[in-house]
């Protein structure tokens, strides 16, 4: 069994907080340049441009990729031979310190370490305490999202997501008819892509989950959402959808800003899990061009 | 070639710009998004006095990141103009004359802008660091409380926006209406 330190979490945390806001990730810039080779309009090829010299300035500069510094997702997954153990040894001891926030060791380290890094580098602080009636800035960008899974793959992996409020806003999920064919999930897609899409910062990267119930198939739509682009869905005929889907959003030539274009999304990224023989779940869960994350496994 | 603008917008110029033009817009400009709207409505509902004057004048939906220590912006860009729909209308009523955010808006707004004689420009989403370098200079201009949903004013060089929705009823967004 390996003890990994609170302290060891919250340094790794502070260090993927800072990749995450002011680097773009690799796979998604290299995307935004093959699309920018392939672009004929002025206004999209100028857009694609303009994503490619902030993530620069951001990144020497110390600014961060977009004003909107996001909701912070924190997932954690949990291999067999780590355990987590405080600093001190006194777990249960302190007060609550983050009130909307359960008052547990690891998450008293994650909050502090969020709160601290989002004043330090002069990141936006997004979340409001109350969502309907008050609706107060709680000043250190807290809650986070806290997910934690439990793995077979030896070792802690520590990831952090920001996510961004516009594109958040065009998330959507249906309960679709589970005799709906393939054609019928993909047009549900693009309608979708069609009415919401020049609110979420195209070109997107798309997110879909289909399948488990009506509360998991948005989770698996956001863990699609923050994969790789360069990873397609293992199963083949739901990578052939992936495919499918991605070229009929394109082919809207809705474009990078809705200017018009080839490029309206820059991957379609599907996760799913089997499901009630009643149900369909479809989530789509619409990620920016600046989706950003990070990960290190400890 | 891109159309150079000066704020305070002058009708003429506004009543010339189409749907499609490219525009590069520089002097004082007015930050606000959702929070500071309601609150704005709010005191003219109560007949109280506005803590900025609308007239000739651009709202940009910003919610900037804080300025880190010398430097004139933090990052810097449009939010969703489509949550402002419901909001627009009063301010449009004070002489407001163009707003500037991402994304298309409702039939009906677009109709207003008609009404009014007022634009719409959209800015490139997401590209905040880069459109700092077109600040000069940004200070909360009221509600400090609201924190990045305070009224900022801004003063911006030659920044970058596309007309969306001109005075006519043309609309940019046309790959969207199939």
């Amino acid at each position: 069994m390996r003890n990994i330190k609170i302290t060891e979490i919250k340094n790794s945390l502070k260090v993927l907080l800072i990749k995450a806001s002011f680097e773009l990730p690799g796979d998604i810039l290299d995307a935004v340049k093959a699309a920018r080779s392939i672009e004929t309009s002025r206004s999209a090829q100028s857009m694609l441009d303009m994503i490619i010299e902030n993530a620069g300035i951001a990144c020497t500069e110390k600014l961060p990729l977009c004003q909107d510094c996001g909701t912070v997702y924190v997932n954690i997954e949990m291999g067999p031979d780590v355990c987590i153990v405080p600093d001190n040894n006194l777990p249960g001891s302190s007060q609550e310190k983050f009130p909307g926030q359960k008052n547990n060791f690891i998450i008293n380290a994650i909050s502090e370490t969020v709160s601290e890094v989002y004043e330090k580098y002069y990141l936006r602080n997004s979340i409001v305490s109350d969502p309907l009636y008050e609706r107060v800035n709680t000043g250190n960008n807290l809650p986070t999202i806290i997910n934690l899974s439990l793995s077979d793959k030896p070792g802690f992996y520590l990831e952090v997501n920001l996510k961004g409020g516009g594109s958040e806003n065009c998330s959507w999920l249906f309960m679709l008819n589970p005799s709906c064919g393939e054609d019928d999930l993909k047009n549900k897609v693009v309608q979708l892509v069609k009415s919401n899409v020049t609110k979420a910062c195209p070109p997107v990267i798309i997110g879909i989950g289909i399948g488990a119930t009506a509360s998991e198939a948005p989770k698996l739509a956001r863990k699609a959402a923050f994969r790789n682009l360069e990873i397609r869905n293992g199963h083949s005929r739901y990578a052939c959808l992936e495919k499918s889907i991605l070229e009929a959003v394109n082919s809207t030539g809705i474009g990078p800003q809705g200017l018009g274009g080839k490029t309206t999304a820059l991957a379609c990224n599907i996760e799913f899990a089997p499901c009630h023989m009643a149900t369909l779940p479809l989530s789509i869960f619409f990620g920016c061009h600046s989706t950003r994350r990070a990960g290190e496994r400890l | 070639m891109p159309i150079k603008l000066n704020t305070p917008l002058e009708r003429k110029k506004i009543t010339g710009l189409k749907a499609g033009d490219f525009v590069l817009l520089s002097g004082e400009i007015i930050g606000a998004r959702d929070a500071a709207h309601r609150r704005i409505i709010d005191a003219m509902n109560r007949g109280g006095k506005l803590p900025v004057n609308l007239s000739g004048q651009a709202v940009f939906y910003v919610g900037p990141s804080p300025a880190p220590p010398g430097k004139a912006s933090g990052s810097f860009g449009p939010t969703t103009s489509a949550r402002m729909d419901s909001l627009t209308e009063p301010l449009l009523q004070k002489g407001l004359c163009a707003t500037i955010g991402k994304g298309a808006r409702s039939d009906s707004l677009k109709e207003l802008l008609v009404k009014y004689g007022a634009v719409y420009f959209i800015a490139p989403p997401g590209v905040a660091a880069y459109l700092a370098k077109k600040v000069k200079k940004i200070s909360v201009a009221a509600y400090n409380d609201l924190g990045p949903e305070a009224i900022f004013k801004i003063e911006v060089k030659d920044l970058p926006l596309f007309v969306a929705y001109d005075i006519h009823g043309g609309d940019i967004f046309k790959f969207i209406r199939t």
